[in-house]
């Protein structure tokens, strides 16, 4: 009896075992030539940014492919709209508590049926740990879908900024657009031979050369006015921080190869240079939101303070990409009205009409930052990739692209699609007048679309520095610099805590 | 009589398997389950990997520094706690009138949720918190009680108020089973207090001893809740214990190496539990 029942057991769980082992699987060749049928589930976190945009896309793709199905399911719940409004000017806020539990809840369910051998066929990588999954072999590598869809070409796309997303060699992650920041400088504040100091260095700007070349017009602004100019419009806390690591961040943490690197002595003089550039009164004292105030919905902002706000006079400003048609139609003398697009930094750049285009912030290795809006992963344990990737594939095509959604939430990879969006950026709006696709641009259009894509295209073709972060150590960086800054802790134990507490998680 | 003897053994297998069912289906099978996981090289579609994971797991700073951690607490909370929940046992026994209502005192932190008792133990602890605060009164310097070393200070005081109860009541029960003609045998033979309780009283304690060494063990495990709810997954290196590294193992999708600790840490278990139940029959022998 006892044989008998030990005998079972084995049985089964060889029988167990066996269904856990590897089945063989089609290559990718063969799932491409498979026909398109079926439903697939594409998950993001975000409803605000992503859904509308998927549903679309997914909705235009059924059509095209009769018998597929997308489902798009999104997670968070959707911000607070708050809008408030005088005779000159609207003001629209958007709220969001910042739901910790939340995101942690949709990383856990993605986990959770990742790992049980399930999952959404498409994941969007807005909050979920990409690299995480990839190491756990969850996410197919994408490079070989590219090489091995007649289909695809890569030339089409923007392949600097596919390339740099790659991660430890293969292609996880697909991004939809890409975005970045770039430096401004107000040009009614420099002194004698500055303009030309700084364009000399226009390739390689660092935060700290720039303050050093402006010292002595900084001091002699503020000895004359008020001592309200300031070099750079942010805040001297984690913000700052945050901006000085953000082209070499693989030099402090390398979450590639799992090195650290806080404790050198290089973050601590990081940290004691924010401190000090606060100190000097380069930046602000505090951030645009405390001067604002969030305010109870429905309750008005004081405009007086957004006025207030948007005279303020910075030498340098960190721009979005969104900002450079502003800069352009400034800069090539477009005719009054293009303003009322809206002003392109934001509050926070303050006066803005003596702005010129310096560069992109660089690195010690010239590397050129950039972020993405939107990029997806084919989950390994979809059981239809060929669909997946269809649908991907068409995420990236110049139809879905050129959707002037995109256009607000970043550039789009496809070059076509990009260039094509350039002319509609350029002439919503401009000049008040009401333009359609069909529209015959003016002279002075087509000078000012072709100026804005050069504007664009040549700041891009530098980017080539995608660094993967982590939340956990974002959290971690978060809380142990606050100890700093509040002065309750040296940038030298700040440092010594981080080093210990990142080694150990990604050394775990 | 035969018949009766085979029925009533018909029905008991009856009644056991129902419980044994749940032991295999919620204990033991997922734990079989999880052994494939450390013997593969990655949880989804995964091969053979044979101790891949657990010779990496001998080499992982991580997993050293929470074992390390982790037999440090229990070599400084289980003597201790033992120690003191004796002391305090014997002291309740003499208490007289009193008695009750000491057990209940002593009891209550068991009943109390560890969720509830955060806040206060945050309050108590946090930099500006109301320890730091009395200490600046007295005129020392804050201690960042949350952040440094001083940590394992405090989770050993956690420990020690949330099992302090458990194990008093055990020894409780064990001090009422030792024979009372014994003490009263010793009295008259003339033995101090000191001799008494090492020849009589800890001598029949030595089965209650070697289970509240057991719970003891099993509870300092469990302080983890308390921790995490405090410290959060990555407290300071002094505090890192073995369940951060499976707890964080987990989050990271890493079931390999989460099922590999596991295996480790249930056989070391086993073997110190081995290890004191052969300890008790030698003493009793």
């Amino acid at each position: 009896m006892k044989k008998r029942i030990a005998l079972g057991c084995i049985f089964v769980l060889l029988f167990s075992l066996a269904g856990c082992s590897q089945s063989k699987e089609a290559s990718v060749e063969q799932l491409l030539e498979e026909e398109l049928s079926g439903e697939i589930t594409v998950s993001c976190y975000d409803p605000m940014i992503y859904k509308d945009f998927f549903e679309k896309a997914a909705k235009s793709f059924e059509e095209k492919h009769p018998g597929t199905k997308i489902n798009v399911e999104t997670f968070a719940k959707m911000p607070d709209i708050k809008t408030s409004e005088d005779s000159k000017i609207a003001v629209v806020t958007v709220t969001k508590e910042e739901e910790s539990q939340e995101s942690a809840d949709y990383i856990g369910k993605i986990n959770t049926e990742l790992m049980g051998g399930g999952g959404p066929d498409l994941l969007v990588m807005d909050i979920l740990p990409f690299y995480k999954y990839a190491d756990s072999g969850l996410l197919e590598n994408l490079q070989n879908y590219m090489d091995a869809d007649k289909g695809f070409s890569e030339g089409d796309y923007r392949s600097n900024i596919i390339e740099a997303m790659k991660y430890k060699g293969g292609q996880y992650l697909m991004p939809l657009d890409y975005r970045f920041d770039y430096i401004a400088y107000d040009s009614s504040l420099l002194r004698g031979d500055d303009e030309s100091r700084l364009k000399a260095m226009a390739d390689r700007i660092s935060y700290n050369e720039l303050f050093q070349i402006e010292k002595n017009s900084f001091l002699q602004e503020n000895s004359d006015s008020s001592g309200s100019v300031r070099m750079l419009g942010m805040p001297a806390d984690q913000v700052m921080l945050d901006e000085l690591m953000r082209c070499d961040y693989d030099e402090y943490i390398d979450l590639e190869n799992r090195k650290v690197s806080l404790n050198d002595g290089r973050f601590a003089s990081l940290l004691e240079s924010v401190k000090q550039y606060g100190t000097d009164g380069y930046l602000r004292p505090n951030t645009p939101a405390d001067q604002l105030g969030t305010g109870d919905t429905g309750v008005p902002f004081d405009m007086s303070v957004i006025e207030k706000l948007r005279s303020e006079e910075f030498f340098f400003k960190s721009k979005s990409h969104n900002s450079l048609r502003e800069e352009v139609l400034r800069t090539e003398g477009a005719k009054d009205g293009f303003q009322s697009f809206g002003f392109g930094g934001g509050i926070t750049s303050g006066d803005e009409r003596n702005d010129k285009i310096l560069g992109l912030l660089s690195g010690h290795n010239g590397n050129k930052s950039f972020k993405y809006f939107n990029a997806l992963g084919i989950n390994s344990n979809s059981s239809n990739k060929a669909l997946a990737w269809s649908f991907l594939k068409y995420l990236l095509s110049e139809e879905i692209q050129n959707d002037p959604q995109m256009m607000i939430i970043g550039l789009p990879v496809n070059n076509a699609a990009r260039e094509e969006l350039a002319s509609k950026i350029i002439t919503s709006n401009y000049g008040n007048e009401a333009s359609s696709e069909d529209d015959q641009l003016t002279a002075e259009q087509e000078n000012l679309v072709k100026r804005y894509r050069e504007t664009v295209e040549s700041l891009s073709d530098t980017l080539n520095y995608w660094p993967i972060q982590d939340d956990t150590i974002k959290e971690m960086i978060q809380q142990e610099t606050k100890r700093f800054f509040d002065g309750s802790s040296s940038s030298g134990e700040v440092a010594e805590a981080l080093q210990k507490k990142i080694e150990l998680y990604l050394n775990e | 009589m035969k018949e009766t003897k085979r029925k009533m053994y018909d029905s008991g297998l009856l009644f056991l398997l129902v419980s044994f069912g749940g032991v295999i289906l919620f204990y033991l099978w997922p734990f079989v389950v999880s052994l494939w996981f450390a013997f593969t090289d990655s949880p989804v579609r995964g091969n053979f990997a044979g101790i891949d994971n657990f010779t990496g797991l001998l080499s992982n700073k991580a997993y050293l520094l929470g074992l390390k951690n982790t037999l440090a607490f229990i070599g400084m909370s289980v003597p201790l706690g033992m120690i003191l929940s004796l002391l305090v046992a014997i002291l309740i026994l003499r208490s007289g009138r009193r008695k009750e209502l000491f057990i209940l005192l002593f009891l209550i932190p068991l009943v109390i949720p560890s969720g509830s008792t955060i806040f206060f133990w945050k309050a108590l602890f946090l930099n500006d918190g109301y320890l730091n605060g009395i200490l600046v009164s007295l005129g020392f310097g804050k201690i960042r009680w949350l952040e440094t070393s001083a940590v394992r200070y405090v989770i050993l005081l956690i420990f020690l108020w949330k099992n302090l109860g458990y194990n008093m009541v055990l020894f409780l029960a064990g001090l009422h089973n030792i024979p009372r003609e014994q003490y009263e045998a010793a009295s008259v033979d003339g033995s101090g207090a000191v001799s008494t309780f090492f020849q009589i009283t800890l001598p029949g304690l030595t089965p209650t001893l070697v289970l509240t060494a057991i719970m003891s063990v099993i509870n300092s495990f469990k302080v983890f809740k308390e921790i995490y709810l405090i410290t959060g997954n990555y407290p300071h290196e002094s505090i890192y214990m073995l369940q951060h590294f499976m707890n964080n193992m987990f989050y990271a999708l890493n079931y390999q190496k989460l099922s590999a600790a596991t295996c480790i840490l249930v056989l070391m278990i086993t073997m110190a539990v081995l290890l004191l139940l052969n300890l008790e029959r030698g003493f009793e022998q």
